[in-house]
């Protein structure tokens, strides 16, 4: 019997956003001494311990994340102290980084069944020193040298303790999982590898005569599917309130199809959506009033059509973080919230990918090196619901036609550009296609149609960052997008379209950001921010110019050329104060000036964050905050719109803490309030000219929304085996449209919300996962009966007071189950995802019957099973 | 696309067919001026004296059908402003113009009349200055009075009534060569009885107006045959009007006409036709296809016998002009 140590590097690194270019590499190490009364009573233990490193690569701090005591903390303690790292590097400097890992204390039986392997000769005994990743007499040839790789994904494994166990040698793979031995005789041997992360692997080799042996040693995850990874560390904090999730949470959470967008839905401060939808219901803002950013640029859209899938696949992710309210300088022209997608870096040690399957589309991604400093990665996705849709659409009916083609993919692509020590180069790429064609031939009904629609969008972002010594990062971002949605209605047999709507939007717009820290007490985000955008619109619609005609009139369609331009030029900063040790005070202020269709807007938002930190685990936090939003340059129109239509204004008010007892958990929880203004409404007030003709006045700024609530969240991060949240939130949210109308609730207002996720891998390959949601139902209108319109032949409503009763509460479990199986150079994983699993019938909303007499529920998912494959290599 | 087909499943209601009259319902509403034209200066203040004497009386009828049971019933016409609930209940000037008691509508000989006329008085003089009083466009798009009506079982309980609203707009000769407007109609009905293609069709015949109980013999057709009824139109049907724009000028148009389709059972294809065009171009075509029913109403049990079987088809143009047809088939199974 002997005991045996094993350290292996659970997590390094430092936070998604502060790029750890390059990972700290162990040079030396001291194995700890078994305790011997552990030792003795065969007592066996695995000491977790945080390592402090400098930027010299030394051991500054051991924390003991886990005691487990009989003497094996402080055996760990004392042989970690003694490691010595080349240091890791931030951005491509030497930095101080924070490391975990764990060291294992086992005892293994001698087994002395096998044939005695050749000894070694003396002089083949282990020198004392030399690069860790090389056994044996450094002086003689290497006869055995392999690779420490990860099953089904390839991925090199640094900090593997290989061991050729005949001849006591250790080696510790490096950061490309190589090891090599020198001078091994011929002969047979076991090798052993060990990570506290994977299985153990035992695998004999055979060594010949004068002959070097290759070997890669396929290492299986522990559970064989173990969450990749957290990576998690220090940064600066100039942000009060801002949650994230990473890439792994993104795509298991279950109930969201996988979907990376849906998945923050059940972060705290957002309202549930109904029906599934993918609205970003912030703190009772309209969805339109949170700006979704992709590296620090807005885009339109986030959804296939109808409900569908995500534009943006989970690869090319590496992070969503939301931030409910509060946000930094650097965001703006929004004042309700932000999502912030972070784009997941190309850098790879091979060929990597995936390929998705499920009932409805079919994706894959694909990572790759191109050179030493290159490496690009593309994705795609495409639906087939148009093969199988024409068996379950009903007939057309005799001699008549039918043909629905509903087609969406999108497509994506990224490479970034090693400049060393000038910095890093990168350029991505998104589009997406959603199309509908409907073709109807009906001759005994004597119509026909043809109708097309297409929603289309493209964006290119270029991205060049580089350090200007220290902590300071300049990042210059320009960026260029294409938006179009266009339909068309015409008759089968028509040569042109009978009506059509075609918007065009083009955007162009750049960033230059400097943010890091000046010195010990300031860190600065300042930068300029600038957009511009060009909308043409292009129709063949009927339009009429008086009041008088109701509708049902047979207006002839006539065309109609307009266009809207905006440009808004946003400077931003935030200065982040170190006031004491404990205090830091944020103060931030943006200035965005506007042209819109040729007029000019301004706005001014001063904001101020702080944070107190009550000891290592608490902190206190409090924000005030102006934030602005302009109007849509199409609400400024001459005819449409009104040219004197303002900027929308907010102000954000909250007050909270964190928690943190450790790196797993966390606590964070706010009160907050917000009071929305000057939102621009739609009107069908006239004004009449001095001409005596009359305008419509079509928008005014008279709109008022206030919300008030209290946000918690409970979060486990990450770690090999489980992750999971916790949230609740209370909010009441309330407008009114313009002075003197009754103030209702928002038309998503929802007291209470609470979402329960978690996730866990038990092993073998299996990984099951949970979300459970209740929250309150929605404002209604309450329906008191109808009356019959007898010139339209229709009822018209008689509604009581408005917003005045809700629908019933909402409770949902969504379980997800999947299985993965590991081979030596990929993986494949099947999942089967049930949303509604207690098939509990949520009422959505009502329908009434065509006299408002008798109501039916309209509920959301039924119980919904949704099988996929997903292949890893 | 996922979340839309299952909320298709999910919002998946059994309601009763709308065009099927199963009790009580108010079938329609027309005015004999449904349109009333007056030459005022709008940039004046309203002139009772000259706007009354240009204003014409205008009875409104409606048609009620109670097939459930043979009853009388009350009823009460009320004149308001037009609200958008079409119900009199603000605090708006309103005077109540009829009430009484009918017969059984659908049984009764003669045919009982539920109407209401509304004078060039003093309550339509208030209820259209409480309007006007109202209306950023001082009368330019025209003032709409509203006729709510009531009807319920004599003697029941109120809360079994029914409502219903009938408009009667009162607008500004503008431009000068603008004319009121009338009432649509049509010439007769034409059935093709075992409707299967355009081509192969039998030829038509023509449907009789009136009521079941006014018709000793109806068109006979058996349970489950397809008729398909095709208003012919009058050579007036569709009026050119002209009304003015609110940037000072006119704007010509041609009326469209709508048909709904009612009736006592069996299903209609399309419940509506006729009308304007579609976003494709088609012109609405006006026929409708109704299936026979096999069953009694509401049951599933078979036809006991013959059973007559009353059809309804309302005409309305866009301008609150309407006129109501009663016709009446006989299913022989």
């Amino acid at each position: 019997m002997r005991g045996l140590v094993v350290a292996a590097l659970l997590c390094l690194g430092t936070s998604a956003h502060a790029d750890v270019t390059k990972p700290p590499k162990l040079l030396q190490a001291q194995a700890p001494d078994y305790p011997p009364a552990a030792l003795a009573s065969k007592l066996t233990a695995k000491v977790k311990v945080r390592l402090h490193i400098d930027a010299n690569g030394l051991v500054t701090a051991v924390d003991v994340i886990e005691h487990v005591g009989n003497g094996f903390d402080e055996a760990a303690v004392a042989a970690a102290s003694q490691y010595v790292f080349e240091p890791g590097e931030i951005d491509g400097k030497p930095a101080a980084i924070v490391v975990e890992t764990a060291i294992n204390f086992t005892i293994e039986e001698q087994v002395d069944d096998t044939p005695e392997p050749p000894k070694p000769p003396p002089s083949n005994a282990q020198p004392k020193t030399g690069p860790p990743n090389h056994g044996g007499d450094l002086g003689r040839p290497i006869t055995l040298e392999g690779v420490a790789m990860e099953r089904g994904t390839r991925r090199r494994l640094a900090g593997v303790i290989v061991s050729i166990e005949e001849l006591g040698l250790d080696v510790v793979t490096d950061e490309d999982g190589a090891f090599f031995f020198h001078g091994v005789p011929a002969g047979k041997y076991k090798v052993l590898a060990l990570d506290d992360k994977f299985d153990r692997l035992e695998r004999p080799v055979e060594i010949g005569k004068r002959e070097k042996l290759e070997v890669r040693l396929w290492m299986r995850p522990k559970g064989g599917n173990l969450y990749e990874t957290v990576v998690e560390g220090e940064r600066e904090t100039l942000e009060v309130t801002k949650r994230t999730l990473q890439r792994q949470q993104l795509t298991s959470v279950p109930g969201t199809f996988g979907d990376p967008i849906r998945a923050i839905q059940t972060l705290p401060g957002i309202a549930r959506a109904p029906f599934g939808l993918g609205l970003l219901l912030i703190r009772g803002s309209n969805p339109d009033d949170t700006g979704i950013m992709v590296d620090g640029h807005e885009v339109p859209s986030l959804f296939h059509f109808l409900g569908g899938p995500s534009i943006f696949n989970a690869e090319m992710l590496e992070s969503i973080d939301l931030y409910p309210g509060g946000f930094p300088a650097r965001f703006g022209r929004h004042h309700g919230g932000i999502v912030s997608l972070e784009l997941r870096s190309t850098a790879s040690d091979g060929v990597h990918g995936s390929a998705k399957v499920d009932f409805i589309d079919a994706g894959g991604y694909v990572r790759a090196p191109i050179t030493k400093d290159l490496s690009i990665a593309v994705a795609g996705r495409r639906s087939y619901i148009d093969a199988f849709l024409g068996f379950v659409l009903p007939d057309a009916g005799k001699g008549a036609t039918r043909i629905v083609t509903p087609v969406y993919y999108d497509y994506s692509a990224r490479a970034d550009y090693n400049l060393h020590g000038d910095g890093r180069a990168s350029i991505f790429a998104i589009g997406s296609s959603d199309t509908l064609h409907v073709l109807d031939k009906d001759p005994d009904q004597m119509v026909s149609t043809n109708l097309n629609s297409a929603i289309k969008f493209f964006r290119v972002i270029g991205d060049y960052t580089r350090s200007f010594g220290g902590d300071l990062k300049l990042t210059m971002s320009p960026a260029w997008g294409r938006d179009t949605i266009a339909f068309s209605g015409a008759q089968a047999e028509a040569t042109g379209p009978f009506t059509s709507i075609a918007v065009v939007n083009s955007s162009l717009s750049y960033r230059m950001r400097l943010h890091g820290r000046l010195d010990e007490h300031l860190v600065i985000d300042t930068g300029i921010d600038v957009l511009s955008r060009i909308t043409t619109y292009q129709a063949l619609i009927p339009l009429g110019d008086n009041p008088i005609v109701p509708s049902g009139a047979d207006l002839s369609p006539s065309q109609l050329f307009r266009g809207a331009q905006s440009l808004g030029v946003g400077l931003h900063g935030d200065i982040g104060i170190d006031v004491t040790d404990k205090l830091r005070l944020v103060p931030g202020l943006r200035v965005d000036g506007y042209i819109l269709n040729g007029i000019d807007r301004s706005a001014i938002d001063p904001r101020l964050v702080a944070r107190y930190k009550l000891t290592p685990e608490w902190t206190a936090k409090a924000y005030v905050g102006r934030f602005s939003q302009p109007p849509q340059p199409e609400a400024l129109d001459r005819r449409f719109g009104n040219p004197k239509v303002g900027i929308e204004k907010a102000e954000h008010y909250g007050l909270g803490y964190e928690w943190r007892p450790d790196r797993l958990w966390s606590l964070d929880s706010e009160i907050y309030y917000v009071h929305r203004h000057n939102l621009v409404v739609f009107t069908n007030d006239l004004i009449q000219n001095g001409d005596g003709t009359y305008t419509y006045l079509n928008f005014k700024n008279t709109g008022i929304h206030d919300s008030y609530g209290f946000e918690a969240i409970l979060k486990r991060e990450i770690s090999a085996h489980l992750y999971g949240w916790l949230t609740y939130t209370y909010s009441h949210s309330d407008q009114q449209m313009e002075p003197g109308e009754v103030i209702v609730p928002t038309a998503f207002d929802q007291p209470h919300v609470l979402n329960a996720v978690a996730s866990w891998k038990p092993g073998g390959g299996w990984e099951l996962g949970g979300r459970f949601q209740l929250a309150s139902g929605r404002p209604d209108t309450p329906t008191l009966g109808g009356t019959y319109d007898a010139d339209t032949g229709t009822y018209v409503k008689l509604a009581g007071d408005k917003r005045s009763i809700r629908v019933p509460d909402f409770e949902q479990l969504d379980v997800r189950v999947a299985h993965a199986w590991l081979f030596d150079t990929w993986s494949i994983e099947a999942y089967l995802d049930v949303i509604n699993t207690t098939y509990a019938k949520n009422v959505e909303a009502y329908q009434y019957d065509y006299r408002f007499r008798q109501r039916s529920p309209v509920t959301s998912f039924p119980i919904l099973p949704t099988l996929g494959v997903k292949g890893t290599w | 696309m996922k979340a839309l087909l299952l909320i298709g499943l999910a919002a998946c209601g059994s309601f009763q067919d709308p065009n099927i009259v199963l009790d009580l319902r108010i079938i329609g509403a027309e005015a004999t001026l449904p349109e009333q034209l007056v030459d005022v200066d709008l940039t004046m203040p309203p002139d009772a004296t000259a706007i009354l004497p240009q204003i014409q009386p205008s009875t409104i009828c409606a048609l009620v059908s109670e097939p459930n049971v043979d009853e009388r019933l009350h009823y009460e016409m009320t004149l308001c402003p037009f609200s958008a609930d079409e119900r009199c209940n603000s605090d708006l000037p309103k005077v109540v113009l009829a009430s009484g008691v009918i017969e059984d509508p659908d049984t009764a000989t003669p045919e009982p009349q539920m109407c209401a006329t509304i004078e060039p008085d003093g309550n339509l003089l208030g209820v259209l200055l409480a309007e006007l009083d109202g209306d950023p466009l001082q009368g330019l798009a025209g003032i709409d009075v509203e006729m709510q009506i009531v009807v319920g079982p004599e003697g029941g309980d109120p809360a079994q009534n029914v409502y219903g609203s009938k408009i009667m707009r009162v607008s500004p000769r503008i431009p000068a060569t603008r004319t009121g407007n009338q009432n649509p109609s049509i010439d007769r009905l034409d059935a093709v009885v075992g409707h299967v293609a355009i081509d192969t069709d039998p030829p038509p015949v023509t449907l009789a107006f009136g009521r079941c109980v006014d018709q000793p013999a109806p068109l006979e057709v058996a349970p489950g045959t397809v008729v398909r009824i095709t208003p012919v139109e009058s050579a007036d049907a569709h009026e050119t009007y002209v009304v003015p724009t609110l940037d000072g000028h006119t704007q010509t148009l041609v009326e469209s006409v709508a048909y709904e389709w009612l009736g006592g059972n069996g299903h209609f294809a399309g419940g509506t036709s006729g009308g304007p065009r579609d976003f494709a171009g088609n012109p609405a075509p006006l026929f409708t296809d109704w299936r026979a029913p096999t069953t009694q109403v509401a049951s599933d049990h078979p036809l006991a016998g013959p059973t007559d079987v009353p059809i309804w088809v309302i005409q309305r143009d866009e301008r609150f002009g309407v006129h109501w047809y009663e016709s009446c088939i006989r299913v022989v199974p």
